[in-house]
């Protein structure tokens, strides 16, 4: 969808034809989904926030002023209802994700440690089940800005207004989050996930 | 920044291809010689994009379960749309009392004349109803402004004008306009093809009803409103035109730089061109 066609939508739909605001939906589900999945990490609380961003994205769409993409707008309020639903969930369960700011001393990689070789991060991220934990092990700015530039597709300059940093912010925030997610994957073991959480929704997941 | 920092910066701008042909020359002749450097960009090669692998697209009928939830969110938005759609800069100091919100409805096609009236109808006052050619005329105006002191007087105007140039439009329909204008003294009744305009300060109904059959007719109703509350130069108007079988149209039009700017809303482009006569007469009330 080009960026025309869907300026023409949201303007259909601000003239009051809901229905113009359908092709939006299924131009970008798929991303907004995977985002809220990446987030959250579950698939019922994924597609309940997702639900939720279309939603918030339909009412207030006035307030979209049309000077970005509309999906930088969309993941935005994506990651926010996702923050939202995380405060929500750690305020019932008080689940201790390594989300306190540990600015420096983990971050340090003392390359060449053979423990984060390029190889050994390859084939830790082959494994589904360790970047699920990983990610969720991340300190949520690592994760946000990690996941719209990933999922979302934001370029720096759209990361930068999205999130209101400085552009210089933006690269030095990506790197700490590489880093990071780098030594987690290859952590062999020795993440923390956020094992309370995942039984919460009936032992589903493997 | 240390000299490490600054290519770790560089090399994080090259896996995610923001980096600038400069930059990558530089970072380029810096691996030459970095072997951690190299290995560091190794392993940001290998972890970007881990965070968007393996997810599963969005489930079977999300799409459809946010529409429906959509669809039951609408009635009270379209409200909050008109009512928040942003004024222009200019027009801020002008303030809500001089917006006008025009409602233009295209009429039944072939309403038998006068059978059926649309619900809104209230027997307008015909006190200008001859006035007719006239009406283009600025003078024309002036007597409306200095003889209407209530709200209900302007809407007449707008709508009897309308009624006299269609029949000078269209010569073809003559017995048809004579009997038409009969039925004007107690309803609104609309010829075919013509639009029925409703004018709104805010939400509140501004005037009556007026059918006409072009955008002419539209820059008189809008004309129209000057005895009560002259709409400044810095006013917004917003014009909703809804056809039935299709999405509701809006048009936004406004005075910048003396000019008189109509906008559609949905493609940004130029709306609807009007004579430029047309324009000069919403531009004078404008003014």
């Amino acid at each position: 969808m080009t960026r025309q066609e869907e300026s023409a939508l949201i303007s259909a739909v601000l003239a009051g034809d809901t229905e113009s605001f359908s092709p939006l939906v299924t131009e970008h589900q798929d991303r907004v989904y995977r985002l809220a999945l990446r987030l959250l990490g579950s698939e019922a609380d994924a597609a309940d926030a997702a639900q939720e961003a279309f939603i918030k994205a339909y009412t207030s769409l006035n307030s979209f002023r049309g000077d970005s993409r509309f999906g930088v707008w969309l993941y935005r309020l994506t990651n926010n209802v996702c923050i939202d639903f995380l405060r929500r969930r750690k305020r019932q369960e008080t689940v201790s994700l390594q989300t306190r700011d540990e600015e420096g001393e983990e971050l340090e990689l003392s390359l060449p440690d053979e423990r984060y070789a390029p190889e050994r991060v390859a084939e830790r991220a082959e494994d589904a089940r360790i970047v699920r934990e990983a990610i969720a092990a991340l300190p949520e700015e690592c994760r946000e800005i990690l996941v719209m530039r990933e999922i979302g597709g934001l370029s720096y300059e759209e990361l930068a207004r999205a999130l209101s940093l400085e552009p210089g912010t933006v690269k030095s925030r990506l790197n700490r989050a590489r880093k990071k997610l780098c030594i987690l994957l290859t952590e062999n073991g020795n993440i923390s996930p956020p094992a309370p959480s995942k039984e919460r929704k009936g032992g589903a997941e493997e | 920044m240390t000299d490490h920092a600054y290519f770790e910066d560089l090399i994080m701008a090259a896996v995610d291809g923001e980096i600038t042909p400069g930059e990558e020359a530089e970072l380029r002749a810096h691996l030459e010689s970095c072997e951690t450097c190299r290995a560091f960009m190794e392993t940001m090669k290998a972890v970007t994009g881990v965070s968007a692998r393996d997810l599963p697209p969005a489930p079977e009928g999300f799409a459809q379960g946010v529409m429906e939830a959509v669809r039951a969110a609408a009635p009270q938005k379209k409200k909050n749309v008109l009512k928040a759609f942003p004024l222009r800069p200019l027009a801020l100091a002008a303030a809500a009392a001089v917006v006008l919100w025009v409602g233009v409805r295209l009429a039944p096609a072939f309403a038998p004349k006068g059978t059926e009236a649309p619900a809104q109808a209230e027997t307008p006052q015909s006190v200008f109803s001859t006035a007719g050619g006239a009406l283009n005329a600025a003078p024309a105006q002036d007597a409306v402004s200095e003889d209407a002191p209530e709200a209900a007087e302007p809407e007449t105007y707008g709508f009897d004008a309308g009624r006299e140039d269609r029949r000078a439009d269209a010569a073809a329909e003559d017995a048809v306009s004579e009997e038409g204008m009969k039925n004007d003294k107690a309803e609104p009744v609309p010829m075919p093809g013509e639009i029925l305009y409703t004018v709104y300060a805010g939400e509140e109904l501004r005037a009556q009803p007026v059918f006409t059959g072009s955008d002419r007719r539209m820059a008189l109703v809008l004309t129209a409103d000057k005895p009560r509350d002259a709409p400044e130069r810095t006013a917004d108007y917003t014009v909703t035109a809804a056809v039935p079988g299709e999405a509701e149209r809006l048009y936004r039009l406004w005075v910048e730089d003396g000019a008189l700017v109509v906008k559609d809303v949905q493609t940004d482009a130029a709306g609807w061109s009007a004579a430029a006569d047309v324009l000069e007469k919403i531009l004078q009330n404008a003014e």
